[in-house]
């Protein structure tokens, strides 16, 4: 069986005196008649033009919006609300600025009892993600990718059953962009955990992906539903996965950045 | 959180620290049954530091209660802050004609106001359709400018007055903002001799017998520490008498209390003697009875109180003559 | 001290010197009477005189007491207040109105009322002082709530966090800035305030020095009288001002 399944979801946004989705103009449909499933454990990659529904079909997935029709089923149950065992990694930095990098990882921590296990627990996430020696430095006083790394502690420290990553790392330099994407490698590794990771970076996605989902500029529908089986590290210069990476930037309409 | 605590620890030591100095430095903790008499620094109200002088430490010891502008005073007595106070003679009738509780006792002297205007003008012709300053609307001084217009045949309508501080007047007639003011002593005699104004007229002579502040009681006070009021009122009474024989000393007890120079004030007290007189302050039903119906006349009330404004039941010849004799023992 | 804050120093201390020149200058140049403005040296010997009679420093103890309480009692009500408002949008429609209303009344509007109700002494001037500071720390912390980034309320609803733990972790210390800009203000407001508190029925504290020596014409101690009034305003802004950098509210406007 599939972690989720997503069944013809469509999302508009209502403007005015609450009229369904199909008397919407057609610039308020965000989705139209999105389907995929993603299977458990597995590393799903959402690419799409920017400004099309990505966010807000991760979003919904998550239970923070509700889509205009159409079901999301998470092990087979519909979804209601969002859950702390379905975190979400904001766009924006998610991490509370008042607090430093370990009471954030904290927060993640609560269901821990016993305070002793709760501070070791809190200290191995932080080295885990290598911000050790920073724990008590607040947010501002931390490097952009210092940040994330908090974050995906006090994510991953909850050990969540759905992890939602809504382009992490755009704000992030080159070099400390391709450092987290090995990271998020060796995450999806250790843990269980079901991501779903949208990027605008065909790239990152070839590289992370088991599965890639491309998207259409809105209203979003499902261009295409790749898979992808190839062992970690990849080369993304090699057959297949060079051809996997000219078909996605053709669905996306860049023939003239290859 | 650490700093959390330790702010709210700080604010809290500091409230503590704040509160203790301020009750040390600042409140006089003085007995319950004291009674609290109100009075601006002017010369209408020497009677309170004198008396506070005199009876510093004895059973009849009062607090005074320094206003700086009649209208916080009116608020203090109509909130029943003040047992007695010193107020202008119109003010009280007023207050009686709205209905507070209380009935004016006794005069805080006669005479002790002046007309001053600019140095060289000599009479009150030449003021017409300048401005001149008045202590406040319902003030004798307004209703002796008025009832002196009309006598000099002028008209009304070219009196510009306006209301001033008393302290900025003799300022203001310096600078040329007013070309003239009526007002209660010592600002008339401040400018006298700064040598800036020059008295047009005395009260004395213009208005002999002229009444500007009065005592009034508060008659709830009165039903709770009655006994109490009428033995301070006798010994004001006793202390008037002192002042006219004393007069320089008086000028020193009114300069410590009111912060003035004492220069001043002696020579309010004292040029010519017959400046303010401290003589007769008894009020009388009639006179009071004069001014509501000069009042209404001007505007100021509708119509004369239907009570009685006067009561001078506490008067106690046996009484005054005895505290006359412990005022001149000390 | 590194050179920067050694010109900015010298920078700020010579706008004083100025002012004294030029006002020293002045009243040579244009012959002003003593009476109307005395010089800098008649206003400083006025002040030592205060200040040795130990008179001084009892009217700045009962300014900064009733500015304290009345500053202190508005912090603990309006703060409050305004988070609940911040959060309860029912109540803040029925209550924000009435609050904008009264905001706009000054203080000193109040002065009959306060002097009717409270009396002569310490509480009418502490109740003005609490008026001055009450509705505007309302607003500060009401609006504070209310412009919570919506990404932080999302992150505490993902990890369960509701409740008065989801008030006192993410609500409190996200409107937090806001309260401590708002708490700035009004101490400001709260000083202004106490001079003209002062003028009335009271007997102590720096508004009433300077009405007292209006009318006992001392003019030499109403300026240093405001010159103290200066000063203090000046440290208490200092001393508040610490409050903004302080780790937990030092994250405002640093980040995007």
């Amino acid at each position: 069986m599939s972690k989720i399944e997503v069944k013809s979801l469509y999302k508009a946004y209502v403007a005015g005196n609450g009229r369904g989705p199909e008397q919407c103009a057609k610039d308020q449909l965000i989705l139209k008649d999105v389907s995929f499933e993603v299977k458990e454990r597995s590393f799903t990659c959402f690419v799409g033009p920017s400004g099309c529904g990505k966010s807000t079909l991760l979003r919904i997935i998550a239970g923070f919006d509700s889509p205009s029709g159409g079901a999301v089923l998470v092990d087979g149950r519909p979804v209601e609300r969002p859950s702390s065992k379905h975190i979400f990694v904001f766009q924006e930095d998610g991490l509370f600025p008042w607090m430093t990098a370990y009471e954030n990882v904290a927060i993640g921590a609560r269901w821990i009892e016993d305070k002793k296990e709760r501070h070791e627990q809190v200290m191995e996430y932080l080295e885990l993600v290598g911000i050790d020696g920073f724990e008590n430095h607040y947010p501002h006083e931390l490097s952009g990718g210092m940040r994330r790394r908090a974050e995906v502690a006090r994510a991953l420290i909850t050990n969540p059953d759905l992890l939602f990553m809504d382009e992490p790392f755009s704000a992030l330099d080159f070099m400390t962009r391709m450092h987290m994407r090995e990271e998020m490698v060796n995450v999806h590794a250790m843990f269980d955990t079901t991501i779903l990771f949208i990027t605008h970076d065909i790239d990152e996605a070839l590289q992370l992906g088991d599965q890639i989902i491309v998207l259409s500029e809105r209203p979003t529908e499902v261009k295409a539903d790749i898979t992808l089986d190839f062992p970690h590290p990849r080369d993304l210069g090699s057959e297949p996965l060079a051809k996997i990476r000219r078909e996605v930037y053709f669905l996306m309409g860049l023939h003239a950045a290859l | 959180m650490g700093t959390g605590k330790r702010i709210f620890l700080l604010a809290a030591v500091w409230l503590v620290l704040i509160t203790s100095l301020h009750y040390w430095r600042n409140v006089r903790r003085v007995p319950v049954d004291t009674l609290r008499v109100g009075y601006l620094p002017i010369t209408c109200h020497l009677l309170v530091p004198v008396s506070h002088a005199h009876l510093k430490g004895s059973d009849l010891a009062f607090e005074p209660v320094k206003f700086t502008s009649w209208p916080d005073m009116i608020e203090a007595l109509k909130g029943g802050e003040l047992d007695m106070t010193f107020i202008l003679a119109p003010i009280a009738i007023t207050l009686i004609k709205q209905g507070v509780p209380i009935k004016v006792v006794l005069l805080g002297h006669r005479d002790g106001t002046a007309v001053v205007v600019k140095k060289g003008l000599t009479s009150l012709g030449q003021l017409a359709g300048k401005t001149v300053a008045i202590p406040i609307r319902y003030s004798m001084q307004n209703l002796a400018l008025r009832t002196l217009w009309r006598q000099a045949g002028l008209s009304l309508q070219e009196l510009d007055a306006v209301e001033m501080a008393p302290p900025d007047m003799p300022s203001a007639l310096a600078s040329g903002g007013i070309w003239g003011y009526i007002v209660g002593e010592p600002y008339a005699a401040q400018a006298e001799m700064a040598g800036t104004g020059t008295v047009l007229y005395h009260m004395k002579d213009a208005w002999p017998g002229f009444i500007s502040s009065v005592v009034v009681v508060n008659l709830d006070a009165m039903k709770r520490k009655g006994v109490k009021i009428k033995r301070l009122l006798n010994a004001f009474y006793a202390e008037a008498r002192w002042i006219e024989h004393h007069r320089v000393e008086a000028a020193h007890f009114a300069a410590e209390m009111y912060g003035l120079p004492e220069k001043l004030i002696r020579y309010v007290l004292t040029t010519p003697p017959d400046r303010v007189s401290y003589h007769n302050i008894m009020p009388k039903e009639r006179e009071f009875q004069f001014i509501a119906s000069l009042m209404v006349e001007e505007g100021l009330i509708d119509s004369v109180p239907s009570v009685s404004i006067v009561d001078t039941s506490w008067f106690d010849a046996d009484l005054v003559k005895e505290r006359m004799g412990w005022t001149e023992g000390r | 001290m590194d050179r920067g804050t050694l010109r900015r120093r010298i920078s700020s201390i010579s706008g004083f010197v100025l002012l004294i020149l030029v006002w020293e200058g002045a009243i040579r140049l244009f012959h002003v009477s003593h009476y109307k403005l005395p010089g800098p040296v008649d206003v400083g010997k006025g002040l030592l005189e205060l200040a040795g009679s130990g008179v001084l420093l009892d009217h700045v103890i009962a300014s900064l007491f009733r500015v304290t309480w009345g500053y202190f009692l508005a912090v603990v009500t309006a703060v409050p207040l305004g988070l609940v408002l911040g959060i309860w949008r029912g109540a803040r429609e029925v209550i924000n109105p009435l609050i904008q209303f009264l905001r706009p009344i000054s203080p000193l509007a109040w002065i009959p009322i306060a002097l009717l109700w409270l009396g002569v002494g310490d509480p009418p001037a502490i109740f003005l002082i609490f008026l001055s500071s009450f509705f505007p720390l309302v607003v500060f912390s009401m609006s504070g709530v209310e412009s919570i980034n919506v990404t932080y309320i999302r992150v505490a609803t993902n990890f369960g966090l509701k409740g008065l733990e989801l008030y006192m972790k993410v609500i409190f210390p996200a409107a937090l800035p806001s309260i401590v800009t708002g708490l700035r203000i009004t101490l400001g407001t709260a000083w202004l305030v106490i001079v003209a508190a002062e003028m009335i029925a009271v007997k102590s504290g720096l508004g009433y020095l300077i009405v007292d020596s209006r009318n006992s014409l001392r003019t030499d101690y109403v300026i240093g009288g405001m010159i103290v009034i200066g000063a203090i305003g000046l440290f208490l802004d200092h001393m508040i001002r610490k409050l903004e950098d302080l780790p937990g509210i030092r994250w405002h406007g640093k980040q995007r």
